[in-house]
């Protein structure tokens, strides 16, 4: 394995980690530096003397430092240590610390929880399962007797009212179980408040809500994928242990691009791949509290020779990584659509299996950036356009790194518009 | 069902949701009646509006644009730099730290490289505030900048637009008028000043200041009659004041003489005399003096430091002496403060280094020197225990042997002061050595990333 100090510097955290890492990678800095084919290791004097250790291949990080950041500054300063001058690292044996802990990892999670979770008594689980059903649909139903009352007395009675009117009947549904539905009502205060347009797009909204409620009320009549994505809508959680002993699917996926998103209640981190080979896309999708950070080992530009599994519903998207071959940089072009409209008619097949869909990955071959009147495009060779998302800010950069020329643009797609997160050009992945 | 007989039965049942079922009935008879449920209006309206706007969603043509395809950047012609150096380049820019960037830019066109087109935006916005560099960003922006600031056209980019038409001067904003300025006044000092005269009536009072402002560039004594005889007469003290600074810098000058003739009034050297005006001459206004002192300074004393500040510095002869005879008196303090002004203004090494000779709480002076005049001077002062906050004023990339007297000077803290202007071989030698600065990681990792 041959890693440059750019691709392990890429691994960082933040600019923060960056700079004490680049400090901190000098052997002269370490109390002890070791290495085999496998896992660098090493001690270093900070706080306390913290042992440090990474495995080259995935790479995975270990560090006794209190730092939350994954990776920590001091496994980033060993591993650019390593990349830089490998010479300075004895060549040996892995320390007994070492050995334990990549003996822990290796040990697979799930058989760990799998020992925990027999010692619970299947009936007590059912019983659970059942009152929050019972719970749901006590929820649900209050919802859908205050959505009545609200067209009955007219959404112009909306305007005006602020957060309160949502977030009332959003508490309720948290305490029935519902956290899904709680925050699809929650995000309508916004669409009340958003100018010209608004009822039109509240009701549709609404409608959709209204939609969610019917479809769960009735879940028995769906095809059991879609009945996966509407208890997963609802707020029902697949076990992942379980999920990940399922069949995989192989490939090598294409990491396109990122998107974190921080607000006061959690922090959320969105990858998005595409398999090279069966052209699929796929979204790791990871939750934390504000603050958290989040695994960093793929990142994009990058390919993953690996498995993924994929999270039951009717537009299967959501995955996890099953197994990991090895990471490696990207070359190439990712798999797209030649114009705007077979796009859009990817949009409409996938609407059609799912109508609650909300973000769907979408990657363009051939467009260019440009303002027109109303705003920023992305226009096509039939000059069909589709305009960015407003929240995006890097237009310039965009028009900058594509030059008047067409690119291959990967972002979001909404039905109205996209929001960019790379382009490829000239064989080059940019993240925007 | 056609996408405006959808739009229409959608924008129905938008009508009735707005003011109620209670008070409007839905109406009957759309295409997705078999969605609709007796007796329940409420949800019958809430299930075909959501059908209606998926199909709206789903059937969305994606319009077509009926604008020209904008016009392809032309073809680079350097390389673009290393991924370690667009790396080192974003950081900078994001902390702020101008003096690591200057360097960038210049070792990045000295190893004939470009910047990588991600960065051109902020590279773009820094040339904005940063005028004095933008002659080394414009080095390193390849043919994507320029490209870039046409079309984006904002208006605090249009110094990258290679070659402004010169008909810019008539038509152009206020940044594209600056930017032809100071193009057609590198290459032509005269032909610049024409410009400005040409719209000079007509120009609003803060394009006139700017444009004398803008003379700074190639002034000579070629430019004194026009500075004299309009811009300093101007109506408006913003350009009247920007006239006199300029003057000031123009020891041949009308402007000069007449203050070396107010000087002469007031200060007699020779016989250690020194009698500030009584009065506010009313001719002083006209030549850039201030009436009003600040809080805590004498007013006749103020406009004594003025004239001083702007009269000639030849007219004192030789500064050692001068400086000797000031120093026998009891305003050496206000002499020495505006013959510093003067020797800034008037670009005069002999007298700035003189003036440091004899005090060094006046250390923007070394900016005046030539740097290793400057490096000569600081290494003294270093040696004899002068603070070394001293080389902050030293702006320049330093010399090795200055480098490594600096170093004797300064220890542990002080190494960040020193950090951003050390000789690279210093550097380099420092990180090898485990030196755990920052900048001095970073300049060291710069060198070798654009190294040529």
């Amino acid at each position: 394995v041959t890693l440059t100090p750019d691709a392990v510097l890429a691994l960082a955290p933040d600019e923060a980690s960056v700079h004490a890492a680049t400090a901190m990678a000098t052997p002269r800095r370490w109390v002890t530096l070791g290495a085999d084919e496998a896992a660098v290791w090493g001690e270093i004097r900070g706080g306390d003397l913290y042992r440090v250790a990474v495995l080259i291949g995935e790479p995975a990080f270990r560090c006794t430092c209190p730092s939350p950041k994954k990776p920590c500054k001091h496994a980033l300063a060993l591993l650019l240590a390593w990349a830089r001058a490998p010479g300075a690292f004895a060549p040996g044996v892995p320390p007994a610390w070492l050995v334990e802990w990549a003996e822990q990892r290796a040990k697979p999670a799930r058989a760990a929880r799998a020992g925990e979770s027999s010692v619970v008594d299947p009936r007590a689980q059912q019983r659970r399962a059942a009152e929050r059903e019972a719970r749901i649909a006590g929820g649900l139903e209050d919802l859908d007797r205050w959505l009545r009352d609200l067209i009955r007395q007219g959404l112009a009675a909306v305007q005006g009212r602020g957060y309160d009117l949502w977030d009332a009947p959003a508490a309720r549904l948290v305490d029935a179980q519902a956290p899904g539905v709680a925050r699809r009502l929650r995000a309508l205060a916004a669409v009340a408040a958003s100018g010209t347009g608004w009822p039109e797009r509240l009701l549709e909204r609404l409608g959709l809500v209204f939609l969610l409620v019917e479809a769960y009320r009735r879940q028995a009549q769906l095809p059991e994928d879609l009945r996966a994505d509407v208890r997963s809508l609802v707020g029902w959680t697949v076990g992942q242990d379980e999920l990940v002993a399922g069949p995989g699917v192989a490939d090598r996926w294409l990491v396109l691009g990122e998107r974190v998103e921080e607000d006061e209640r959690y922090k959320s981190q969105r990858l998005w791949l595409v398999g090279l080979h069966g052209k699929r896309p796929a979204l790791l999708l990871s939750f934390g509290p504000p603050g958290t950070y989040f695994d960093r080992s793929l990142r994009p530009g990058t390919i993953l020779d690996g498995e993924l599994v994929f999270f039951p519903g009717a537009t299967p998207i959501r995955a996890l990584v099953k197994t990991r071959n090895h990471v490696e940089p990207a070359t190439g072009e990712p798999p797209g659509h030649a114009t705007i409209l077979e796009a859009q008619a990817d949009y409409a097949a996938a609407l059609a299996r799912n109508p609650w869909l909300d973000e769907h990955p979408v990657v363009l071959r051939a467009v260019v950036p440009q303002r027109l009147r109303d705003g920023w495009v992305l226009r096509d060779a039939t000059d069909r356009f589709v305009p960015l998302a407003r929240r995006y800010g890097d237009e310039k950069r965009l028009a900058a790194v594509a030059g008047g020329r067409p690119i291959t643009a990967f972002g979001e797609w909404n039905g109205h518009a996209i929001l960019p997160l790379a382009a490829f050009v000239e064989g080059r992945h940019v993240a925007l | 069902m056609s996408p405006s007989e959808l739009g229409a039965r959608l924008a129905a049942l938008v009508k009735v949701a707005l003011v109620g079922t209670d008070r409007q009935p839905l109406p009957a008879g759309g295409p997705l009646e078999r969605l609709h449920r007796e007796g329940d209006p409420e949800g019958s309206l809430l299930a075909e509006a959501a059908a209606l706007a998926l199909a709206e969603r789903a059937a969305r043509l994606p319009p077509r644009a009926d604008t020209a395809a904008p016009t392809p950047a032309p073809e680079e012609k350097r390389p673009r730099c290393k991924p370690g150096a667009v790396r080192l380049l974003v950081g900078f820019l994001v902390d702020g730290e101008h003096e690591l960037i200057a360097e960038w830019l210049a070792l990045a066109a000295r190893a004939g490289v470009r910047a990588d087109e991600t960065t051109l935006p902020e590279l773009l916005d820094h040339g904005r505030s940063r005028v004095e560099l933008r002659a080394a960003i414009a080095a390193v922006l390849g043919e994507r900048g320029p490209w870039l600031a046409r079309e984006i056209g904002d208006a605090g980019w249009s110094w990258a637009i290679a070659a402004p038409a010169p008909d810019a001067w008539a038509t152009g904003t206020r940044a594209e008028r600056l930017a032809l300025l100071a193009a057609t006044r590198g290459a032509d000092p005269a032909r610049g000043r024409e410009l400005v005269e040409s719209t000079f009536d007509e120009d609003a009072v803060e394009e006139r200041a700017a444009f004398v402002a803008a003379l700074a560039l190639g002034l000579s004594d070629a430019d004194e009659p026009f500075l004299e005889e309009r811009a300093r007469v101007d109506r408006r003290k913003e350009v009247r004041t920007a006239a006199a600074t300029l003057l000031a810098r123009l020891p041949g000058s009308r402007f000069a003489a007449r203050m070396a003739e107010r000087a002469r009034a007031h200060v007699h050297l020779d016989a250690g005399e020194i009698k500030p005006p009584h009065a506010f001459d009313p001719d002083f206004a006209a030549d850039g003096i201030e009436a009003s002192a600040p809080r805590g300074e004498g007013a006749r004393a103020f406009w004594l430091r003025q004239i001083v500040a702007a009269a000639p510095l030849a007219m004192w002869g030789a500064p050692a002496e001068a400086l000797a005879a000031a120093r026998r008196t009891d305003w050496a303090e206000l002499l020495i403060g505006a013959w510093a002004v003067a020797s800034a203004r008037q670009r005069d090494a002999a007298w700035a280094e003189a003036i440091l000779g004899v005090t060094l709480d006046l250390p923007d002076l070394l900016a005046v020197l030539p740097p290793e005049r400057g490096e000569a001077l600081v290494d003294r002062a270093l040696r004899a225990g002068a603070d070394a906050d001293l080389i902050a004023h030293l702006r320049h990339p330093w010399s090795e042997p200055f480098s490594r007297s600096v170093l004797r000077a300064v220890r542990g803290p002080g190494l960040h002061l020193a950090a951003p202007r050390l000789h690279p071989t210093v550097v380099a030698e420092l990180v090898a050595q485990g030196e755990p600065d920052a900048t001095l990681e970073r300049r060291a990792s710069m060198h070798k990333e654009l190294s040529s």
